[in-house]
């Protein structure tokens, strides 16, 4: 299972991250600001594709989330860097497609498992959520 | 994985040679293609160049506060990642630090042991110091408010005298009056009969009033103390027993209180436990407590410690304690004019620093420059390697590694050393600190000593870290001031090499003066085992067996007491000669080397009175059939007593050889009339002579010695019984003490003791002198000898070019050889004329302490100087074997 960790799936209910987050918000997805920590998890995700530089990672992320994640690139580097501190991602430079000089983030056995972890915590999180937002009134 | 450990190297690389400046255009460089990238994006969405750049910025939230922000991270994170690079680089020069003293085990085995040697015995004497002068008594509450009263008398033969026995009237009137102690209370330790029947031992026993145990502040760990207000007869006899008997005697019982503890046959209740290791106010272990009742009020000898209040000077209450003591009464005559004053309770008995806390102090420092010394060593044996290094680390140098990371490379393997030899040391501790402590103590202190004690685990810490300090340094900074270029250069250091001469000449000197001493004690132990003490000291067990004392004191309860005691003893021997192993037992009241025997004076026939020897006497013990060979003192003339001269029996004596030739010199002792006592009592023949035996000890006067046979004198109390192994180890005590119960029941306690332990006392300084002469002159030996083949291996290694120059020019091996075994053993020679010059000076001081040696025992002095001698010649062997060895145009290339 190891390199695709979103595939986890969490005791009550198999969701995707996407529908989880729909669930929450009702449906409003236009202006959602990506919550703090949650973002780490999303670069992750993406680099458990494959190495990207970081307009590329910015740029799955708005492919997967068809550009309703409200996102400043700059939090992205800011993420990034912290993560590479914390030994979650590490970077060297490297040439892209278009042989342009690009910094190229990889993700470390130590970042799979701290993706792993969040995940899980998140889809138990989410679940939760989800159970109290659904709730009929009268029903104990 | 090869590939990725590669792109960590060259990360390493930039990351350890990048700035501040590289970091930042980094960052910009990263944004600056992203935002390239985004304006690529947008004006394929068709939007224009001007548009999509804004939208770029904007996305992207390219403000200055952004980037100032990105910059922080980023230099964050290259600092992080330079930690862990430094992190693994202190690991790997930490490899390679063991690696390299592996590879040279000789030598990091020379400096690991020395260095254990040193911090070893450290150990061992602080652990015996802290004990002695820095540890407080264990379970008392603040015991430097505690004192204790003293008094110093004028006797008229012996003139001034202190000690802390007090009268108990004193106390009395103190209890009474005295205001400068809040609290104050009595005590005294004896040994006395503890329990009945198989289970009596005798014990050390303390009395108190009922104060003293909780003025102290102990706190029992079950049942109480003895109440304030329990003194002298108010409540029923009670006892409080201490952990180890609790343990021993009743397994931890809880219900063990309010049980009955026969002590000296008065039944005590029990009515608490005292916390292990708990001995009062006494450095001896005291394993029972008893409260003191009515009949021990009038004993003179009680020791009294006071609590002393808070803002009371001591001059105050020895002020106080001069007025109470002038208006008591009740005091003996003797006692009147004492001066009294409150001193310390860890002060001897005679007030002043006990002689073990003095010996520990000079133990202390002893090893403290025995640690100096082998630190000395050490550094020096490590310079030498450097000297030997020299092209390696100027190789290092020169690649880049940096004078620091070199530094850094010498240090680690000093705390490598260190450290291991740390973890030795704490063998070497615990095999000196018994031997220290069973010389200085037997078991009759309470030591509470162990290696895991945070004292003992902070003490072996701190020398660790401080000799790390030194020896990891030292080396370092030296090759730390070496210039790469003139390291190849350099020469010889010549004050440096005069430095570790005269270190060389200084160990030597000490080494020389610690194993004279170590070899007179040990002489004199030699002489003492060759003493002809006329018994046999060895094989002989000496059993005592109390009867219950007569309860009438009248003649004639004696004189049936008597009777009764020499039927009993005779019983008793037989008894033991059915044990197995035992060779002979006999029945003797007066013992040899315990002064037991009884001045009784004789008259012989044209004699106005016999002569006055310096050992004094006559002095005549009374014995049973058997005892002669029992306790294999030896007949020279005439006969043993037999079981036929008893009670009613022709008066028969056996007297000394001394004693026949003296009384009659020239003439046969054999059949001549000897009357004891008065000249008119009745004849005693003399059937037999036999060797003079030692009376009071090892050190022995002559003196007049006679034995009567059993039952035909009073046996004045105090027979014992003398039990002779048929070999070492034959005789079991327990199965020995069982057969003498099972004969006669009413015994209350036996006890068993070997004949030698008469003579402990004598023996005890010598061990003393013994053991820590010849351990701390032993260690500094050793750490003289690693000392003196370093240097030698050091001038070695750097005369190699001149020695290859010799070797080259036609010098023999033999040569060469003599010349560096010379140059070492001419500064141990010099060293050896020091120590014997600071030896003879200081010969007064010991001698008293020796047993029928001179302080000037040539034989030591000779012994120790060619001892020294021969050690400094292999030390300087082996090295001058590495110089021979050389061949000529190696050693003119290695300069």
């Amino acid at each position: 299972m190891r390199g695709s960790p979103l595939n986890v799936t969490s005791g009550s209910a198999s969701l995707t991250l996407g529908v989880g987050v729909r669930m929450a918000i009702g449906g409003r997805l236009a202006d959602l600001t990506v919550v703090k920590g949650t973002l780490d998890m999303l670069a992750l995700k993406a680099l458990t594709w494959r190495p990207m530089h970081g307009f590329e990672i910015t740029r799955w992320l708005e492919g997967r989330s068809g550009r309703r994640l409200s996102l400043e690139d700059a939090a992205l580097y800011q993420a990034l860097y912290r993560m590479e501190k914390r030994g979650l991602v590490e970077a060297e430079w490297g040439a892209t497609e278009e042989n342009r000089r690009a910094r190229f983030y990889r993700i470390t056995p130590r970042g799979e498992a701290h993706l792993e972890a969040q995940a899980t915590w998140w889809f138990d999180y989410a679940d939760t959520l989800r159970d109290i937002l659904l709730s009929v009134p009268g029903e104990v | 994985m090869s590939e990725h450990g590669g792109h960590d190297f060259r990360r390493v690389f930039r990351v350890l040679t990048r700035k501040r400046s590289d970091i930042a255009s980094d960052v910009d460089e990263e944004m600056r293609i992203h935002i390239a990238l985004r304006v690529d994006q947008l004006m394929a969405e068709g939007r224009s160049r001007e548009d999509a750049e804004a939208e770029a910025h904007r996305l992207f939230a390219s403000g200055e506060g952004t980037v100032r922000a990105l910059h922080a991270l980023a230099r964050e994170r290259d600092r992080r990642f330079h930690a862990r690079e430094s992190w693994q680089s202190w690991l790997q020069d930490l490899r390679y630090a063991i690696r390299g003293l592996v590879r040279s085990p000789s030598l990091s085995g020379f400096a690991v042991l020395t260095l254990a040697l040193g911090i070893g015995l450290n150990l061992a004497s602080f652990s015996v110091l802290d004990r002695l002068l820095l540890r407080d008594p264990p379970h008392v509450i603040e015991p430097d408010q505690l004192l204790r009263v003293y008094s110093t008398v004028e006797l008229p033969s012996v003139g001034a005298q202190t000690s802390y026995w007090i009268p108990w009237p004193l106390y009395q009137s103190l209890r009474a009056g005295v205001t400068g102690f809040g609290a104050i209370g009595a005590y005294r330790v004896q040994e006395r009969v503890v329990g009945e029947g198989m289970d009596a031992r005798r014990m050390r026993v303390g009395q108190t009033t009922g104060a003293y145990l909780s003025l102290l502040g102990a706190r029992p760990v079950r049942g109480r103390l003895f109440g304030r207000e329990d003194d002298a007869g108010r409540v029923g006899p009670q006892a409080l027993i201490g952990a180890a008997y609790w343990e021993s005697h009743f397994g931890r019982d809880p219900a063990v209180l309010g049980r009955t503890l026969v002590v000296d046959e008065t039944a005590y209740t029990i009515v608490g436990v005292m916390p292990a290791g708990f001995t009062g106010t006494e450095l001896r272990r005291v394993d029972v407590w008893v409260l003191a009742d009515s009949r021990s009020a009038g004993n003179m000898n009680w020791q009294i410690v006071g609590r002393i209040r808070p803002g009371t000077t001591g001059a105050g209450v020895d002020a106080e304690l001069m007025a109470i003591h002038a208006g008591t009464e009740a005091e003996p005559d003797w006692f009147r004019s004492a001066r009294v004053f409150a001193a310390s309770v860890r002060s001897a008995e005679d007030g002043r620093e006990p002689f073990e806390a003095v010996l520990a102090r000079w133990l202390a420092v002893v090893s403290g420059v025995i640690l100096l010394v082998a630190i000395a060593n050490v550094v020096s044996l490590l310079l030498a390697r450097l000297a030997r290094r020299r092209r390696e680390l100027a190789v290092r140098i020169a690649l880049g590694s940096g004078r620091a990371r070199v530094v850094r490379l010498l240090s680690l393997e000093g705390a490598v050393l260190v450290a291991a030899s740390g973890v030795v040391s704490v063998a070497v501790a615990s095999v000196s600190e018994s031997l220290v402590r069973n010389a200085l103590f037997a078991d009759e202190v309470a030591w509470t000593f162990s290696l895991f004690d945070v004292q003992m685990t902070a003490a072996l810490l701190a020398t660790v870290l401080a000799t790390a300090l030194v020896v990891g340094l030292a080396p370092a900074l030296r090759a730390g001031r070496d210039q790469p270029s003139g390291v190849l250069r350099a020469g010889p250091h010549g004050g440096h090499t005069r430095v570790r001469g005269a270190l060389t000449v200084f160990q030597a000197a000490m080494s020389v003066l610690l194993l004279i001493g170590a070899g007179l004690f040990l002489r004199s132990l030699e002489r003492v085992a060759a003493l002809d003490l006329g018994v046999d000291r060895d094989r002989v067990i000496v059993a005592s067996a109390e009867l219950p004392r007569p309860t009438v004191f009248t003649v004639d309860a004696f004189a049936e007491y008597d009777r009764h005691e020499t039927e009993v003893f005779r019983r008793l021997a037989s008894a033991a000669r059915r044990v197995p192993g035992v060779e002979a037992a006999a029945v003797a009241v007066g013992l040899p080397l315990d002064g037991g025997s009884i001045a009784a004076s004789v008259h012989v026939a044209g004699m106005d009175s016999v002569p006055a020897l310096p050992g004094g006497g006559p002095y005549a013990s009374v014995v049973s059939a058997g005892y002669f060979e029992t306790a294999g003192t030896s007949l020279l003339r005439g006969r043993a007593f037999t079981e036929a001269d008893r009670e009613g029996s022709e008066p028969v004596i056996v007297v000394s050889e001394t004693m026949a030739a003296r009384l009659w010199p020239g003439r046969s002792a054999l059949n001549q009339c000897v009357r004891i006592g008065r000249p008119d009592n009745p004849c005693y023949r003399v059937v037999g002579v036999v060797k003079d035996v030692h009376r009071v000890g090892l050190r022995e006067q002559p003196s007049l010695q006679y034995y009567i046979p059993l039952g035909q004198q009073s046996m004045f109390g105090g027979a014992s019984l003398i039990v002779r192994e048929a070999e070492s180890g034959a005789v079991g005590w327990p199965g020995l003490r069982r057969a003498l119960m099972d004969e006669e029941p009413t015994i209350r306690v036996v006890g068993l003791t070997w004949l030698r332990d008469a003579l402990d006392g004598e023996m005890r300084p010598l061990r003393l002198g013994m053991v820590t002469f010849g351990l701390s002159g032993g260690l500094a030996l050793l750490v003289a000898v690693l000392g003196l083949y370093s240097l030698m291996s050091y001038m070695v290694a750097w005369r190699t070019r001149e020695i290859g120059i010799r070797l080259a020019i036609g010098a023999t091996s033999g040569q060469i050889t003599r010349l560096v075994i010379r140059s070492g053993t001419a500064l141990v020679a010099m060293g050896v004329a020091i120590g014997l010059a600071i030896a003879v000076w200081s010969a007064r001081f010991v001698e008293p302490h020796l047993f029928e040696t001179r302080a000037l025992d040539p034989a030591v002095f000779l012994t120790v100087a060619i001892v020294l001698l021969i050690v400094a010649i292999l030390a300087g062997w082996l090295p001058a074997r590495r110089a021979v060895a050389i061949s000529p145009t190696e050693a003119l290339r290695t300069e």
